[in-house]
């Protein structure tokens, strides 16, 4: 009989996030969550984690609140031309508000999408990248990206 | 991509002459645009500093996004109010968008050589459409005033200085 060797066992691995779950919560799912997007289809997953203690999911609820923001604000503002209107925009204002914290997945949006969200960073930081009057928003997210990965 | 903006703009759906004609572009605004420049966004400048954005402003000209600073602005490259957006010979006309609820401007088309209008949105493309008033609506309120300006070339070359 051939012995049951661990080597030949194949690990589940249920997450990588370091989250411990109350048992009392029952409809948390993690097929809810795509690690890439965090997009909730399931409206109590969403509820609860939008009204847990914030410590507890701080991660998760950040780019719950970014990503909401994030496609608020640019379904609104996508046809505007006035820079007042773009940054004075309420879910635009949000995303300030979510302050430091928020620096990191506004690099991953804007190293993927390269758009008017580096504003974000101009006012959460306080400057400009460049003083280049040239410079256009593509190549400011570049320069952003790479200060920021070096900082 | 047709759909997407006809949803924000539902006078276009049964403008036979809308088309898409350009590639998203970052580097102008509309009111650069409708003053023949695709290097710059024409706004007044911003409490903020923000990267990608180089504010040209006439320094004579009230800084503000009311309705009547654009109106000052075109008339500070050579235009002048009109009544209407009919196509005139030797004339160029835009027309400036308001909000209805603040007053504010909101956008500029300009009238092209072959009597269509064409609009840059926002962050979008840039568009042509059959007249000014196509693009009404929840984005960019109301036509508030048209305005032309005259001139052997006025189709054709930029005469801002600023």
């Amino acid at each position: 009989m051939k012995p049951i060797s661990f080597l030949g066992l194949v690990p589940i691995v249920v997450s990588t996030t370091a989250i411990s779950f109350t048992p009392a919560f029952q409809t948390f799912k993690y097929n809810d969550i795509s690690e890439n997007t965090l997009n909730l289809t399931n409206p109590e997953t969403l509820s609860h984690l939008t009204t847990a203690q914030e410590s507890q999911y701080f991660g998760i609820l950040l780019r719950i609140n970014f990503n909401k923001y994030l496609n608020k604000w640019q379904t609104k503002t996508r046809f505007f031309s006035s820079p007042n209107q773009i940054i004075q925009d309420e879910d635009f204002q949000e995303i300030i508000k979510l302050g430091r914290p928020a620096i990191p997945l506004i690099t991953q949006e804007i190293q993927n999408h390269p758009t008017y969200l580096v504003w974000a960073l101009n006012i959460i930081l306080g400057f400009k990248i460049s003083d280049n009057p040239q410079i256009t928003i593509p190549e400011a997210c570049k320069l952003w990206i790479k200060y920021l990965k070096a900082n | 991509m047709s759909e997407d903006i006809t949803d924000g703009f539902p006078g276009l759906k049964s403008d036979s002459n809308f088309k898409i004609t350009s590639h998203k572009d970052f580097k102008y605004n509309c009111i650069a645009w409708a003053a023949l420049y695709t290097d710059r966004w024409i706004w007044p400048p911003n409490t903020y500093e923000l990267d990608g954005v180089h504010y040209h402003w006439p320094s004579d000209i009230d800084k503000g996004d009311n309705i009547e600073t654009f109106i000052n602005l075109f008339q500070s490259f050579g235009y002048t109010v009109c009544d209407d957006c009919i196509m005139e010979e030797n004339y160029r006309k835009v027309a400036l968008y308001k909000d209805p609820k603040t007053g504010n401007c909101t956008h500029a088309s300009r009238q092209q050589r072959d009597g269509q209008w064409t609009s840059k949105l926002g962050r979008e493309e840039d568009i042509s459409h059959s007249s000014p008033y196509e693009i009404e609506g929840q984005n960019y309120g109301v036509v508030s005033c048209i305005m032309k300006k005259s001139g052997k070339y006025a189709h054709i070359d930029p005469l801002c200085t600023f």
